[in-house]
This record gives structure tokens, sequence and C-alpha cells, in this order.
């Protein structure tokens, strides 16, 4: 597996200091097969055989193919924690696969719940260059492989609420001052008023950790591509302000209360012999923001969100070359917290 | 993720502060209700729709004209699936239980999506002169917002390649 981070923890596209991440992803299937929850496994395996072939001869750039039935559990984690798969597609059984570029910006799921799921994911906020890049890819695909489409139903998929464009937007975003300022509720009930989803750090039924909030398109079908795009465009902007503004009247109004949040944060992290990973998550959030205002200069966002990744349970057992149980997990993160923040 | 106590999917998360400390418990909705929790309003809301919400209630307790449609409907010819099966888990078996399916998938889209028709794009054997004029609309986006960020050089290229495709560099 490659050791590479991915562009999209490189913390340097734009507003990338509320914005962590942009991807997209586009649900597809090929005719003359079942969907998944009808295939039997005969046809599965040769349905992967199929797709893994067409995958490496079409022209989407560079990519490394993984059956993940023969990857190892703690390989498949390490996926996820990275959100280069899907937990389902993790945990799921018989022939499945990920093909990977190697700056892990684009990835393409094989046998998850639709044959193929396409994702680009970048660093900051990039709608419209993620979508270049995955259309581009998808034009790719369909020039070799005969799609499930209806002029009515569009891309046509497993579950309903993905058919039409079969495309997800998800936009990620770092809130800690409207968490603070307890005024997620009012962005949140905006944002449901115009059909868009909120979900917390590794996707749908997964809680907010550290501030991370994702928020998606939910309708699908009877929008153009560009629309839900727009929908996103036009919204996630706001929000971004919205979190600015908190920052800067924050600092404003009382700005020892944030230093000592911030600071206090990085001398846990920096010194504590025990840490679990949700109190991980929540220290860097502040020391994330902290970076982001300034007031901490010794560390960069991109070390920030390197730790973030390096001290979720796969990414710590990997560093460790074995398995660690939760007591070993709290114990190892901090010694890597510790060495990470003695350098400084 | 899995209840703390047994095996379904756990959907109640509960965090308690103990002396302290921070303990999150992870349960099912049976073993939640087995210890008497009751779940306050989530922090993050949900989905505002639930397919299975929604399917459930036209489930096991069809409604009069709904179980006569289950009825009239037979298995899909390609993949065998019934209505009682995607009712039941939500999924579709093939591409042609779209038609196969389509008088009780309509409301259903239009409840999820409110609309029952495509307007996106199509593969590109369809609609190759649509997805270029899309693609022009794509790289101009871009275009605005790498000048946004004073990204000059991938401007001047994004520029070069939008005179392309409209055929006039």
């Amino acid at each position: 597996m490659s050791s590479d981070l991915g562009e999209w923890l490189a913390g340097s596209g734009p507003d990338s200091d509320i914005v962590m991440s942009t991807r997209i992803r586009l649900a597809r299937n090929v005719i003359r097969y079942p969907f998944l929850s009808r295939i039997e496994d005969e046809e599965k395996s040769k349905l992967e055989r199929f797709l893994r072939r067409e995958l490496e001869l079409a022209s989407i750039g560079e990519v490394s193919y993984q059956n993940l039935d023969e990857a190892s559990q703690l390989d498949r984690d390490c996926l996820v924690e990275r959100h280069l798969i899907s937990r389902d597609h993790a945990s799921g059984r018989g022939d499945r696969g990920v093909a990977l570029e190697p700056e892990g910006t684009l990835s393409v799921m094989v046998n998850e719940e639709d044959h193929l799921r396409i994702q680009v994911l970048r660093s900051g906020f990039q709608p419209s260059a993620a979508w270049r890049h995955i259309l581009g890819v998808d034009q790719a695909l369909e020039s070799r492989l005969d799609y499930a489409f209806s002029p009515d139903f569009g891309y046509l998929t497993a579950c309903p609420s993905n058919v039409g464009t079969g495309m997800r937007v998800s936009v990620m975003l770092h809130l800690p001052a409207l968490v603070i300022t307890k005024k997620l509720k009012k962005v949140f009930n905006a944002v449901s008023k115009i059909n868009l989803a909120v979900r917390g750090f590794y996707g749908e039924g997964t809680h907010s950790q550290g501030d991370f909030y994702q928020i998606s398109n939910q309708i699908t079908l009877g929008r153009s591509e560009d629309e839900i795009l727009t929908s996103i465009s036009d919204y996630v902007p706001s929000i971004v302000e919205f979190e600015r503004n908190m920052r800067k009247r924050l600092l404003g109004e009382s700005r020892r209360a944030i230093e000592d949040r911030v600071w206090r944060a990085f001398g846990l992290l920096g010194q504590a012999r025990l840490i679990s990973s949700e109190e991980t998550m929540d220290y860097l959030s502040a020391v994330r923001m902290g970076v982001n205002l300034g007031l901490i200069e010794a560390l960069t966002i991109a070390e920030v969100n390197e730790m973030f990744l390096h001290t979720q349970p796969a990414h710590l057992q990997k560093h460790c070359g074995r398995e660690l149980d939760s007591a070993e997990r709290d114990a190892s993160r901090a010694d890597y917290l510790r060495e990470r923040f003695a350098k400084l | 993720m899995t209840c703390d106590l047994c095996d379904k999917i756990a959907t109640v998360h509960l965090t308690e502060i103990v002396q302290q400390y921070k303990k999150e418990s992870h349960l099912c909705q049976a073993c939640a209700d087995a210890r008497g929790l009751r779940v306050a309003k989530p922090e993050v809301p949900s989905v505002p729709f639930e397919l299975k919400t929604f399917l459930a209630g036209v489930g096991p307790a069809l409604p009069e004209p709904r179980a006569r449609l289950a009825l009239a409907i037979p298995p899909c010819p390609q993949c065998g699936i019934t209505l009682e099966d995607f009712q039941r888990t939500g999924r579709l078996g093939c591409p042609h239980d779209y038609e196969h399916l389509s008088v009780a998938l309509l409301p259903l889209l239009e409840k999820i999506h409110g609309a029952t028709h495509h307007r996106g794009r199509a593969p590109n054997r369809i609609g190759e002169r649509v997805e270029q004029e899309r693609l022009v609309a794509a790289l101009e986006r871009e275009l605005d917002e790498v000048v946004a960020c004073e990204q000059y050089e991938r401007a001047a290229e994004l520029r070069d390649r939008i005179r392309e495709l409209r055929g006039d560099a």
C-alpha cells in the first residue's frame, strides 16, 4: 500500500483553512450484469476481473488495482481512514477491489453497492477541478464500457437514491468556531432546507469528530451535474465566511480564552501518556484552528492533517507493525504525538 | 458500526462524561430500548429522507391499493426480484427493474428527488456535443476559481483550453 498521504491532506487548495477536502463520486453500473445484491459469487468474480481489466486499459491515468478480498483487514481499514474506500467496501465479502492513483486523488471502487464507484478527492474547495477530473475519468470509461443508462432515469443504480446523475458532491468543513459559538444548528437548518445533507467525518452514519462536518447533495435525479455543483458552490462559501467571521469575533472578544483553548490542546497533545482517538481529534481540531489563526507558527496545516490521519486506529497499527488493542493504541497514539511535538 | 452489546448495526450513539472523561457507547435500537435510553435530538441532523423508513411504511402492512399492486407485479424476468424484496432491502436487482417496477418506483423517486426524469448528462456516444459544451462551462468555472486564488499560470492554461474547445484558438 502506498505510504503517500494523498493530495487532499496537503492543506493547499482554495479555502483550505476551513475546507479540508472536496469529493465527488459517481455511481455507475454496466449492462448484462445484475446489481450486486442479486449477483451470484461466480458472476461477481467474473465482473470483478472484467472491470479490473477495463480499468487497467482505460486512459484514466496511472492507477494500481488492489483486490480487497486478498488484502488484510488492516490495509482495508487504512484505505477507509484515507477516505479512499467506504466502510461497507472494506467489510464486504467476495471479489471486490479498488483502483488507486498514486496521489490518492482518484479511486475507483469495484463491486461496492454499484459495479463502479468513481471518486475524486481534492484538497480545499475545488468542486470545478474535481468535476473536470472525474468527468474525464467517466468519459474514458464510458468509451469502453456499456453503462446501464436510460434516457428517462439516467445512470441506473442499485439504490434509487443515487439514480440519475449518480453523483454525490461532499465538502468536508472544519467548523470549530461555529461549534464554540453554538451557531451550527442555524447552518444545519439552512442546509437541510436546500436539500443538502450533513454528515460526520467518515460519511453516512458517522458522528462529527474534531469539528469536521461533511455537506453533500441529497438529490441526484431531475437536476443536471452543473445544477448539483452550483447548489454546493453557492452555499459552501457562505458557511466558510460564517466560520471565518466567528473566528475573528472570538479572537476580538475573547482572545485569551481562545489562546488558552488552543495552547492547552497543544500542551496535552505534546505531553499525554494515554490519549483516545476522540480526544486527539478534539485537540488537533483546536490546534488546527490555532495554526490558521496564526497563534501557532511551529506547525503547518499539512502537518496537522497528517497527524489526524496517523493517529487513526489502522494507521497507528500499521506504523507499529502489529495489531494493538484499544489501551495499547491510546499509549501508542500518545507516544507518536509526543515524538512529533518534541521536534517542534 | 456494530452495537457494543450484540452484532446488530448501532443506531444509538451515547456520549457520557464520567469523571471528566468522555465515554462513548454505540447501541442498536433494541439494546438502547432495553437499557431505557431515550435519544435526545442529535447534534448532526439525520438525513431528511430515509429510504428504508419510507419503504418500511409501505412494507409489511401494505395499504390496500399497494397490496394489490404488489400482487399484480410478477418477479423481474431478468433478476427475479419482487416488489416485496425491494421494499425489504431498499436495493434493486438489475437495471431492468427501473422499467419493471416503475409503477412502484415513480412515487418513490418523486418523494426522494422531487423529480422522476433525468436532466443530467448522457454517455458520450449519446450526447457528445452536449458534453463538450458542459466541459467548457466547467473549465470556465474553474478559471474563475483559479483567478480568485491568483494561480495565473493555471488560468492561462485553462483559457487556452477553452479557446481550443470552442474552436477559436
